[in-house]
C-alpha cells in the first residue's frame, strides 16, 4: 500500500490538491528562484530586474553600433566595446555585492575579464600548489607569495589528527546508539560510543573533545522523548562528564536538540553550546506536562535559539534563550562582538546578544558554488575559508554520489555522456582523466571580511585544493588546505546490461592530497607557505 | 497574500504579481516537477525551465482561472505537472523509446474507463483519510508520497529531525492503512 500511495496521489484533482496542500510551503534556493524570475520576465517580456539591467548596456551598445555603422571606424567600434564591456563589468560587481570604489576603469576591466576568463586563478604547471592572491578592492597583485618552503616542522594541535563520523545517520537506527572516532595517521586513537545518544555535533577542544546531541528514550505510547546531552572527552576517548539538559529533576533547561546545535571552546576555556530546539510544554499554571512520570513532552509549536554557557568541568554558568521564526542548520558559530555569528551550510547569520536573528550574508559567484568550511575571527576581521566547485553544465549529479562535493564532481565527469552509456563510463574511468577533472573544478578560497560580514575585502584562492581548517597560532592566522595530487574513481554498484537504464551504481572520487599550511599576518598579507609532509586521501 | 489580491496583481501590475507568485510558489513547482524529470536524466535547468513555462502558462491564462474551482497554488500545481509530463514525454521521444514506468505518462491522460473509476475512488478514500491526520502527519505525508521529497528535506523544512519524520511517516501510514480499512 505504502508504494501505492505514490501512484494513486499522482492523479488527483485540483480539488483534491486543494485539501492535500493545505498549509504546505516548500522553500526554494534563492539562486534557482533568481534564474527561473529572468527566465520568466524575459519570456513575457515583463519589465523586471533582469531586463532593468540590460538597458543601459543596450542603450550603449546601440549608440556605440551606430556610430561604428556610420563611421566605420575601427576606433570608434573599440570605444563601443570597452564601454559595453566597461558597462558589463560594473553590472557584474554589483551584482555580486562586490565594491569597485576606488577602482579605475581600467582596473575594473581588467579584474572583470580576469575573474570571467578564470585567470585571476593562476595555474603555473597543471600541479594545484601554487596560490595566488587577487584583492578585489585595489586590483593589485601580492606579491612574493609563492615562495615554497618545504619540510618544515609546524606545532599545530590537531595538525595531524583527522577526525571523523562513523555511520552518523544510521548507527542509531542500528544499534541504538551513535559512534565518535578519531584517527591518527590512519590508526584508530580511540572508538566512543555513546549509549542511547544521537551525536549531532563536535568540536575538538584544548583538552579533548565536546560532543553535544540527543539522549533518547521511548515513551510509553511509542513515542520519542529526547533531551540534550552534552559529553565531554579526554583526547584519548575516555569520558570526563557528560550532562542531561533535562534530567537534574528541576527541569531548567528543558530544551530537545532536535533541530541543530553546535559547540565551541571559548578562549578563557569555558564551553559555548549553541543551538536550536523546543521547550517543554506546560499546562495553563505553567506546570511542565509529562509523559507518565518522568518523560517531558515538547512544545512542537516554536523554535527557540538556546544558548548555555558551561565551565570546563561542566557546570551551567549562564543560559539564554529566544524565539526563532526559522529553522536553521548550524554547523558552527563564532562570538561576534556582543552577539553570535552562526555559519550554516552556504550562508551566515548574525545574531544579537539576545540571539535575535539581525541578517543572514549569502556568498555566491555565476557558475560556481561555494561549500563554506571554516570561519575564525583575527585581527578584528572575519576569515571565511569555502571548496569552490565550478558548476557543470550538466548539473549537479545526485544520484551517484555519496556527498554534495562529489555530485559536483560527477556532474562534471558526467558531462556529455548519455544516461544509458553511464555505467559503461564509470567501469573504464582512467585516474588521469579524474584528476584533471578535479583539478579544474575545485578551488580552495580564502575570503576575508570585515565586522560586518559585508561583501568580501579580499579573497585568496589556492587552484586544485580543498580547504581545510582555520586557526590562528602564534599570533598569526593558518590556513590548512589539502592541495591535490592525483585522483580517481571508485565505481561501487551493480551493473546489468539489460537493465541499463536502471542500473544503481555509485562512484566514489578519491582524492591524494598534501597538506599546506599559508600563514596570514594581520594585514591580510599572506606571509608564508608550508607544505607539510602530512598526506590525506579525501572522498567525495 | 490571498489570490484575489494576487490576480489583482497580475492583472494590473504584472512585474509585481509575478514577483510575488514566483517568491512564494517556486519551491513546491519545483518539488512537483523533479518528481517527474528524475535527476539521472534531467538537470537543475530542465527543471527550471519547466518551472518557468509553468508561470508563463499561469500568466497567460490567468484570465482564464477559476478562483471558485481551486486556488492559485494547487491550478499551478496541475499546469506544473503537465509540463513536466510534456516535457518527459518529449524526452523519450526524442530518444525513441518508452518509458520505464509508462503510468508516468498515462496517468496526465484523462481516460474515464472502469478502472480509472475504481481508481479516483481509491484516490478519494486516500485523500479522506489523509484528511483526518493531524496538520504535521498530513504535511508529512503530503511531501513524502506527493512531493517525493525525501525524509531530510522534509526535516529541514518542517523543523523536525529526520528520525521524527520517519517515525511520524510509519505511524502516519499505519493509520491511514486502518481508516480506510486494509
Amino acid at each position: 500500500m505504502k508504494k501505492d500511495f505514490y501512484k494513486i496521489l499522482d492523479n488527483c484533482s485540483e480539488q483534491e490538491l486543494e485539501i492535500l496542500l493545505q498549509g504546505v510551503k516548500v522553500s526554494s534556493g534563492s539562486s534557482a528562484e533568481k534564474r527561473i524570475k529572468n527566465k520568466v520576465f524575459s519570456k513575457l517580456g515583463i519589465s523586471g530586474k533582469a531586463k532593468k539591467n540590460t538597458l543601459p548596456r543596450r542603450i550603449i551598445a546601440v549608440s556605440a553600433a551606430t556610430v561604428a555603422v556610420l563611421s566605420l571606424s575601427v576606433g570608434i567600434y573599440a570605444a563601443y566595446t570597452e564601454a559595453a564591456e566597461y558597462t558589463e563589468a560594473v553590472e557584474y560587481f554589483e551584482e555580486n555585492g562586490f565594491s569597485v570604489a576606488g577602482m579605475t576603469r581600467s582596473e575594473i576591466k581588467t579584474l572583470y575579464r580576469e575573474i570571467k576568463s578564470r585567470l585571476v586563478i593562476t595555474k603555473e604547471d597543471g600541479k594545484t600548489d601554487h596560490i595566488y592572491a587577487k584583492d578585489v578592492v585595489t586590483g593589485t597583485e601580492l606579491d612574493g607569495y609563492d615562495r615554497v618552503v618545504e619540510n618544515t616542522e609546524k606545532d599545530v594541535i590537531n595538525c595531524f589528527i583527522k577526525v571523523d563520523w562513523r555511520d552518523f545517520y544510521s548507527s542509531f537506527e542500528r544499534v541504538g546508539s551513535s559512534h565518535f572516532y578519531v584517527t591518527h595517521n590512519g590508526s584508530m586513537v580511540f572508538d566512543y560510543e555513546a549509549r542511547g545518544v544521537y551525536l549531532f555535533n563536535y568540536c575538538a577542544v584544548s583538552d579533548g573533545y565536546i560532543l553535544v546531541g540527543d539522549h533518547i528514550d521511548l515513551t510509553p505510547d511509542n513515542d520519542i522523548s529526547c533531551c540534550g546531552c552534552i559529553i565531554k572527552l579526554d583526547l584519548q576517548g575516555k569520558q570526563l562528564w557528560q550532562m542531561y539538559l533535562d534530567k537534574n529533576g528541576d527541569h531548567q533547561l528543558p530544551y530537545e536538540f532536535t533541530i541543530n546545535v553546535a559547540v565551541k571552546e571559548n578562549s578563557d576555556k569555558t564551553v559555548a553550546v549553541l543551538g536550536q530546539g523546543f521547550k517543554a510544554l506546560t499546562d495553563s499554571d505553567g506546570n511542565i506536562v509529562y509523559y507518565g512520570d518522568r518523560l517531558i513532552k515538547y512544545d512542537f509549536g516554536t523554535i527557540w535559539f538556546f544558548l548555555y554557557e558551561i565551565s570546563a568541568d561542566g557546570n551551567i554558568i549562564n543560559t539564554k534563550e529566544h524565539p526563532s521564526n526559522d529553522s536553521y542548520e548550524i554547523k558552527s558559530f563564532l562570538k561576534m562582538g556582543d552577539g553570535y555569528l552562526l555559519k550554516l551550510n552556504e550562508t551566515f547569520v548574525s545574531l544579537t546578544s539576545e540571539l535575535e536573528v539581525v541578517n543572514a550574508v549569502n556568498y555566491s559567484e555565476a557558475g560556481y558554488q561555494y561549500v563554506i568550511n571554516d570561519i575564525c575571527e583575527y585581527d578584528g576581521k572575519i576569515y571565511i575559508s569555502a571548496d569552490r566547485l565550478a558548476l557543470s553544465p550538466n548539473g549537479v549529479d545526485y544520484t551517484h554520489s555519496a556527498t554534495k562535493i562529489g555530485a559536483y564532481l560527477l556532474g562534471h565527469l558526467f558531462k556529455g555522456i548519455e544516461k544509458d552509456q553511464l555505467p559503461l563510463y564509470a567501469l573504464n574511468l582512467k585516474d588521469e582523466d579524474v584528476t584533471d577533472t578535479v583539478l579544474n573544478s575545485v578551488s580552495a578560497v580564502l575570503f576575508v571580511c570585515d565586522g560586518d560580514m559585508s561583501a568580501p575585502a579580499a579573497f585568496y584562492t589556492v587552484t586544485g585544493a580543498f580547504t581545510k581548517n582555520l586557526s590562528v597560532n602564534d599570533g598569526k592566522l593558518v590556513w590548512e588546505t589539502n592541495n591535490i595530487e592525483s585522483c580517481s574513481g571508485k565505481h561501487e554498484g551493480y551493473f546489468r546490461d539489460s537493465e541499463k537504464a536502471r542500473n544503481s551504481f555509485r562512484i566514489s572520487v578519491i582524492c591524494e592530497c598534501t597538506e599546506y599550511n599559508y600563514t596570514f599576518k594581520g594585514d591580510d598579507s599572506p606571509v608564508e607557505k608550508l607544505k607539510t609532509d602530512t598526506q590525506n586521501k579525501l572522498k567525495f | 497574500m490571498s489570490d484575489d489580491k494576487i490576480i489583482d496583481l497580475l492583472k494590473n501590475d504584472p512585474k509585481k504579481g509575478m514577483e510575488q507568485i514566483i517568491n512564494e510558489y517556486t519551491g513546491l513547482l519545483y518539488s512537483v516537477c523533479r518528481k517527474y524529470l528524475s535527476p539521472g536524466t534531467f538537470c537543475d535547468a530542465d527543471i527550471e525551465d519547466c518551472v518557468s513555462d509553468t508561470f508563463c502558462e499561469a500568466y497567460e491564462g490567468i484570465n482564464s482561472f477559476d478562483r471558485t474551482r481551486c486556488s492559485i497554488k494547487s491550478w499551478l500545481c496541475v499546469i506544473a505537472k503537465r509540463r513536466a509530463t510534456d516535457t518527459l514525454r518529449a524526452y523519450y521521444k526524442r530518444i525513441n523509446t518508452s518509458p520505464i514506468d509508462d503510468t508516468v505518462i498515462l496517468q496526465s491522460d484523462a481516460f474515464d474507463t472502469e478502472e480509472d473509476l475504481i481508481e479516483r475512488s481509491e484516490r478519494q478514500r486516500l485523500v479522506c483519510a489523509i484528511k483526518q491526520l493531524d496538520k504535521t502527519d498530513r504535511q508529512i505525508i503530503v511531501r513524502k508520497f506527493f512531493l517525493c521529497q525525501p525524509s531530510k528535506q522534509i526535516a529541514a523544512e518542517m523543523a523536525l529531525t529526520v528520525r521524527n519524520v520517519d517515525t511520524r511517516t510509519s505511524r502516519a501510514i499505519k493509520k491511514l492503512q486502518k481508516i480506510m480499512g486494509e
